[in-house]
């Protein structure tokens, strides 16, 4: 087990899947992870109010369907 | 020379089978000799079962001459990405982890175009487990692209794109999660529509990232995308994201006047960065639509780094928890790609994933208000990249995905975090002589609106004519 990473990552599904995980590994990973997350938590500070609903995608897309104009 | 018979659209060969001038039997027999040629080279099939498919014609030549046709597609050949339930058959999803499956009903885009009278040539290869764009599968081979074999089909429908290419089967259903259809539909130089989420059942599919995937059709041109469309479109209880939508048959509508139409499209990063062959038969499309619209204009587009990582996130997270005890239980199973690709999932804290779900509305409604209030069409490169050789797209390292994977992906996976249609349309070759293609993008619902565009281009112009040089 990679001992630099946090220990409250390893849940149950991660300390199976990771146990053979190499230290190269770990440390790409670790990269990927940041490079997936880092962009979506500093758009969700910019973005999301406190009091905000999460929007419901799928009323949205139908509130916006196109109709021909005929 | 292509067979005269297979290298006629679905529309064309429709009205032969209709005026008797062809029988189903004939058309299966050359599809079978056509793919006995092809198959060696592309690798498009994963089952192909020539006394079946014959069968399937005898008995619509018996139906046709007994009650006339069941609908549009009596007797036509068709293929499918081997990711749909059929009864009777084992679809892979490009893995081995399905082996053992034996579907009992059969995926709803099946029935749909079974009940138009598609006859089945058989599965078509695709990216392990719908993961990838590569063109590559460590399982059953990589799907090589009739215009060149060193180069890539792309994926992760790539099977799809390769066989209407070749002109072995007259259209093929693929799926889209980042790109899945438009990808090798553009390299491929045929057709391919990604309809708005929730407007095809994925009832019967196999997921990557349920709350991305959506099935459409591959064909030669807009019109046969049409009619395929308007056969698997709808409601379906099955799939609850399907909607009984207001619904406009894009046949009737592919005549439509667009003399008045508002097309947008990007100068913004990343829509600038197209390699010069690229942006160069993209300028030439962009004067073919000039010339039959209200004109083309540039606006900016919202944010369409961050709409991919949103979308990736959802992605990532979604295939993790699909795939979380088979990578457990059996990680032989899967390739060093797939593997590490889907791995990332498990470590997205789930904060992120609710706020890319919860923010996911918002920005819709941006981007409509941002692009769509002062334009009805968007038109921008489906790849900014020559098609790559399969060689280059082999990348099994982190950094070999997000360079070379993450490129093609750049300009289709934000419009599956917006749910939007959108639809790929050969414009040209790039300086290796692989197909180039344009993606129309509408508002939700619109394909009618996109296909009819996509249409009146190929009224103009013949790229969809072209066919890849033929083996001996």
């Amino acid at each position: 087990m990679p001992d630099d990473l946090p220990a409250a990552l390893f849940t149950l599904d991660r300390v199976l899947l990771h146990q053979n995980l190499s230290q190269d590994r770990a440390a790409s990973l670790a990269d990927e992870v940041r490079a997936l997350n880092d962009p979506v938590c500093e758009l969700a500070a910019e973005k999301r109010d406190f009091f905000d609903e999460p929007s419901d995608f799928l009323s949205v897309l139908r509130q916006y369907a196109w109709s021909p104009k005929l | 020379m292509v067979p005269e018979a297979l290298d006629k659209t679905i529309s064309e060969i429709r009205a032969d089978l209709d005026a008797r001038r062809i029988t189903s039997r004939e058309l299966a027999e050359q599809v079978i000799k056509a793919v006995s040629v092809w198959q060696p080279c592309i690798n498009a099939f994963l089952s192909f079962d020539p006394e079946s498919l014959l069968e399937q014609a005898d008995a619509s030549d018996r139906l046709r001459a007994q009650n006339g046709a069941r609908g549009p597609l009596e007797g036509i050949p068709l293929g499918y990405k081997d990711m749909f339930d059929r009864v009777g058959h084992t679809a892979t999803a490009g893995t081995v982890l399905l082996d053992d499956r034996k579907p009992e009903v059969d995926a709803e885009v099946i029935a749909r175009l079974e009940r138009a009278g598609a006859i089945w040539a058989g599965g078509l290869n695709m990216a392990e487990c719908v993961a990838s764009p590569s063109g590559h599968n460590p399982h059953f081979g990589a799907v090589a692209n009739p215009w060149n074999p060193e180069y890539t089909a792309a994926g992760s429908s790539g099977g799809s794109g390769a066989a209407v290419a070749a002109r072995v089967v007259f259209g093929a259903l693929g799926s889209d999660t980042g790109g899945s259809i438009r990808l090798p539909a553009s390299v491929n130089g045929v057709v391919g529509l990604k309809p708005t989420y929730g407007r095809v059942s994925r009832k019967g599919a196999a997921p990557r990232a349920p709350s991305l995937d959506v099935i459409g059709p591959l064909a030669r041109t807009a019109e046969d995308c049409a009619l395929l469309l308007d056969c698997i479109a709808g409601s379906d209880p099955r799939d609850p994201t399907t909607w009984a939508a207001p619904e406009h048959d894009a046949m009737d509508l592919l005549g439509m006047d667009l003399s008045g139409l508002r097309v947008a499209t990007s100068q913004t990063p990343p829509f600038d960065s197209c390699e010069p062959d690229v942006a160069a038969a993209h300028t030439a499309a962009i004067g073919v639509i000039e010339g039959c619209t209200g004109g083309v204009k540039p606006c900016d587009l919202p944010k369409p780094d961050l709409l991919y990582a949103l979308a990736d996130v959802l992605s990532k997270v979604e295939a993790a928890a699909l795939h979380g005890t088979w990578m457990r239980e059996r990680p032989g199973d899967y390739s060093a790609f797939v593997y590490k690709r889907t791995e990332v999932g498990f470590h997205i804290p789930a904060q992120r994933y609710f706020e890319a779900c919860a923010m996911r509305g918002r920005f819709l409604a941006e981007f409509m208000d941002a692009v769509f209030s002062h334009a009805d069409i968007l038109i921008l490169p489906v790849m900014p990249v020559a098609v790559p050789k399969l060689k280059d797209t082999a990348a099994d390292t982190p950094e070999g995905i997000r360079r070379v994977l993450g490129r093609m992906t750049a300009l289709t996976r934000p419009f599956n975090y917006l749910g939007l249609p959108s639809i790929s349309v050969p414009c040209g070759f790039d300086r290796n002589g692989l197909p180039v293609a344009f993606q129309l993008i509408g508002p939700p619902f619109s394909e009618p609106l996109l296909l009819a565009m996509a249409h009146a281009y190929q009224d103009r112009t013949d790229w969809h004519r072209h066919a890849p040089p033929q083996i001996a």
